[in-house]
């Protein structure tokens, strides 16, 4: 492991200066990433609305009675179905798209216009992705052994803490396995937008040489995850208040998107500090 | 070496049933092939109408002797949770029967019936009406690694269904009959009430708990000892043993002993079953009689046994289940369990109905009961599960189980007639505590408490039958709804379906004097809305129905435009029925069965009406929605 001038510090800080550089278009990008939202906003108040508006079943339900709102889901199962088939088609269509768009994000952050890189990236991307089955399946597999192996103990398991201990336990080779995986992606990514010549397969395979031969892509990579674990976990915590009224759910809709931007900032930065290391 | 409970096996000192089948059974078990080798005195007395020259007597662990018996074919080797581990078969073998008065040997003459779980003895005399045959067998039973309730798992022994055991002369009017089904795979058990006296020989090393009271304990040699137990006014006796069990203890009722016996692992389980047993005892004698034996054993199976062991009642003795990581304290499943097992010491225990033809009437009260211990002891709004931030109330989870409308059976049903194993449980549990629950709702908790109760005293240690229950509550409950409660029995359990009520439409138009043409010639005269203008009064008219097959009484709220609300009660007898309100205001919001009062509903989500509608509910969710669907894009894509 070769020693990196770069400190995971100085990642950070770069990755926040890239940010201030570029706001514009990380502004832009959240906007995109909001508009998808706010679609599938508009579809399931239409949906739902469509079938309950008439129903106080619906409001006791959304108000916190479990039951009303298990009767009230049960009874337009093929419906709820519907939507929620409709929010991975487009989360779908959002992952395709973001082919495009962190490919531009990337030449941008290193210097290229958006168009250009993004163009000349989005089939190496594609591929890319297909390359990365590879890792993403094998460290799901490792997932589901370890929680096979767990699961034996489950039936002598009798608290919350030592199950989900248990779990965890379980899932650490295969997570390990994701994060290097997920790492390994993100610095292919930026290998293909500095050279959109480069092979997928070998810039996946390089980028899993970088970040066994530096010291800091991991922890870097790491980072960012755990800022991200943190911030959805503090909004559970938080959301689970009672936020009735109208202020309320103006807060909480604020509360959400501040969420939701933190997340999307801490991505932003990271990618920053990965294009910093990989020159 | 267990010391001898030093009590008599009845807190009442007379005896509570006819005692018609007792035993004497000594038991040598063998810990290592969990084997036991036995001889039975069976004393039977002749409470029919005629002479009977046949006996026939269950043997139910032939049960699980190959896949030809009854039980196997019609479970696949599976029951609740557990499968029948291939190799591992239990069965009995009766040796000898002899006529205990003149030595004759039975057993030669004796046949099976479809299967291997019954046997047929004819006697060597005729029994007349009010004698008295006493039969003594020799058998041998291996228990099965633990399946439908017996068997082993490791050291654990579950040791039930395991004797020879006689079958039930009913009468019917001038006909007398054996209930002696082969054992399947729903039906549970039927037996008359007698006396228990059974001495068990096992190693030293097992901690021991049976059926009964204990009256001695020794030491006979060879790291043995001799217990004998005693138990009266039971119809059944099962025993548990297991090296490693612990036992924790407290009273109940004044005087009754409730034990868990426990591993060491499940010792944060212990004290919530023991205070669930103390709970039933207390609120059961409050309701319906007083628990009427000395202990409670209430058996808490390792793990790996309990899917096979856990959940079943036997006199005095229950095992329980559902310890795991899911029921922390505040999800009351463990207790709930605990409070289902010891309450069917009253609901077949003591009320010792047929469970093979009308399981119902022990599973489904007791189920109905059951609610009543955790309602009272946990509070009703969260008698199920109180634990981070969650509320759920036991009625609730009837409610929601209550697929009443899809089943393809009635309640009333033999337990082996229904169409599939979900029929019968959804049937022979849910929709009966449902349906119970509802009438509760119908004519008020005390009163119907109240009608239990003479149910449970006027029938304590007989056979109680679907019509003896229909009886009961026609004559206790009828006065508070002006007649009888037929109406909702009979369709609620002979026939299928549910109460779906429904709010049709809600129309509203302001009044005026009649409109049009009227009169002849030239007194002809049109009056139109300037002649007959809109007054202030609005006349609301809402349909309601009932798309179920059963009917029933509930409450219907009715909201206004300036705010009021309107309560009114609609007694169901009819299919629909339309309330019509003249008031400066007019309805805008309907609300059948707002308190929830009617768990029979198949589908609550039409019993509401709102016009005009209102997207805010939908508004709250979507975004709700939005917030995770835009977490998958956030890790799907940029």
């Amino acid at each position: 492991m070769s020693a990196n001038p770069l400190a995971i510090r100085d990642m950070v800080s770069g990755g926040v200066k890239k940010l201030s550089a570029h706001w514009r278009m990380f502004l832009g990008l959240y906007l995109i990433q909001l508009f998808a939202t706010l679609m599938f906003f508009y579809i399931s108040y239409r949906v739902l609305s469509g079938i309950f508006a008439e129903r106080q079943l619906f409001d006791q339900g959304v108000g916190g009675h479990v039951a009303a709102l298990i009767e009230s889901l049960n009874s337009h199962g093929d419906a709820i179905s519907a939507l929620m088939s409709t929010a991975t088609a487009m989360a779908v269509a959002y992952a395709v798209l973001s082919f495009y768009l962190t490919g531009g994000m990337l030449g941008v952050l290193l210097g290229k216009p958006f168009g250009e890189t993004a163009g000349r990236t989005f089939w190496a991307y594609v591929r890319l992705w297909g390359f990365s089955l590879i890792p993403i399946l094998f460290s799901f597999t490792a997932i589901g052994v370890g929680q096979a192996i767990v699961s034996g103990q489950f039936e002598h398991t009798f608290s919350l803490s030592a199950y989900f201990g248990l779990r965890m336990l379980g899932a650490l080779p295969g997570l390990t396995l994701l994060t290097v995986s997920f790492c390994a992606i993100d610095y292919a990514r930026i290998m293909l937008a500095r050279d959109p010549s480069l092979a997928s397969r070998k810039a996946l395979w390089r980028s899993m040489k970088l970040i066994f031969s530096h010291r800091n892509p991991l922890p870097h990579y790491a980072a960012y995850v755990g800022v991200w674990m943190s911030v959805s976990l503090l909004y559970v915590l938080i959301a689970q208040g009672p936020w009735s009224g109208a202020g309320a759910a103006i807060a909480l809709f604020l509360f959400r998107q501040l969420t939701a931007i933190l997340r999307f900032t801490a991505r932003a930065i990271t990618f920053g500090g990965q294009t910093m290391l990989h020159r | 070496m267990p010391t001898a409970d030093g009590r008599p096996a009845l807190r009442e000192p007379t005896p509570l049933s006819p005692r018609l089948a007792n035993y004497r059974i000594e038991a040598k078990i063998d810990v290592d092939t969990h084997r036991i080798t036995a001889n039975e005195t069976l004393s039977w007395t002749n409470s029919g109408i005629a002479s009977v020259d046949t006996i026939p007597l269950h043997l139910y662990m032939n049960a699980f002797k190959n896949e030809s018996s009854v039980f196997m074919k019609e479970s696949r080797g599976k029951h609740r949770s557990a499968k029948m581990t291939d190799g591992k078969w239990g069965w009995i073998e009766v040796s000898s029967i002899k006529d205990a008065l003149t030595g004759t040997e039975l057993r030669p003459r004796a046949t099976f019936g479809v299967d291997e779980t019954t046997l047929s003895v004819p006697l060597a005399a005729p029994v007349a009406p009010g004698e008295t045959v006493a039969l003594r067998i020799s058998f041998v039973t291996q228990l099965p690694e633990v399946f439908a309730r017996t068997g082993y798992k490791g050291a654990f022994m579950m040791i039930a269904q395991w004797f020879p055991k006689i079958g039930v002369l009913d009468v019917l009017g001038d006909r007398q009959a054996w209930h002696c089904e082969p054992f399947h795979l729903n039906s549970e058990f039927y037996a008359d009430f007698g006396v228990y006296d059974v001495t068990i020989d096992i190693h030293e090393s097992h901690v021991v708990a049976a059926t009964g009271v204990l009256e001695s304990a020794e030491s006979i040699g060879d790291g043995m000892r001799r217990l004998i137990y005693r138990a009266e006014d039971v119809h059944d006796f099962a025993i548990m043993a297991d090296p490693f069990m612990k036992m924790a203890k407290t009273t109940a009722d004044g005087d009754v002993e409730v034990r868990v016996y426990y591993r060491p692992e499940q010792e944060a389980f212990a004290q919530r079953h023991l205070e669930a047993g103390k709970q039933t005892i207390e609120i059961f004698g409050k309701y319906f009689v007083k628990y009427p034996w000395p202990i409670m054993s209430i058996i808490d199976p390792p793990p790996d046994a309990a899917a096979g062991a856990g959940g079943m009642e036997y006199p005095t003795i229950v095992t329980t289940a559902a310890d795991a990581y899911f029921t922390p304290p505040g999800v009351y499943l463990p207790e709930f369990v605990t409070v289902h097992e010891v309450g069917h010491n009253w609901f077949q225990g003591i009320l010792a109905s047929n469970e093979v033809d009308e399981a119902w009437l022990d599973e489904g009260i007791n189920q109905y009961a059951n609610g009543i211990v955790m309602d009272e002891w946990k509070g009703a709004d969260h008698s199920v599960v109180n634990w981070a931030g969650i509320e759920i109330a036991y009625s609730d989870v009837l409610g929601l189980r209550g697929n009443t409308g899809e089943l393809i059976s009635p309640v009333a049903t033999r337990s082996y007639e229904f169409a599939n194993n979900n029929d019968y449980g959804a049937n022979t549990y849910g929709k009966t505590a449902i349906a119970l629950k509802t009438l509760e709702n119908m004519v008020g908790s005390q009163r119907f408490f109240a009608a239990l109760g003479v149910y449970a005293k006027r029938f304590a240690f007989k056979h109680p039958t679907r019509q003896d229950f229909f009886d009961t509550l026609n004559e206790e409950l009828g006065s508070a709804v002006k007649g009888d409660v037929k109406w909702f029995l009979e369709p609620a359990f002979l026939g299928t379906g549910g109460t779906d009520f429904r709010v049709v439409s809600i129309d509203k138009r302001k009044l005026h004097k009649p409109r049009g043409v009227f009169g002849e010639g030239k007194k002809r005269k049109t009056i139109g809305k300037d002649e007959a203008p809109d007054e202030e009064t609005w006349l609301s008219d809402v349909l309601v129905v009932n798309l179920g097959n059963v009917p029933s009484e509930v409450g219907i709220s009715f909201g206004f435009d300036d705010g009021t609300f309107v309560h009114r009660r609609w007694k169901g007898r009819t299919r629909w029925r339309h309330f019509e309100f003249r008031r400066d205001a007019a309805v805008t919001e309907v609300f059948v069965d707002p308190g929830r009062k009617v768990p029979f509903e198949t589908n609550r989500i039409d019993n509401n009406m709102r016009t005009p509608g209102s997207g805010r509910a939908s508004m709250r969710a979507a975004a709700r929605a939005s917030f995770w669907q835009q977490t998958l894009l956030q890790v799907m894509g940029l």
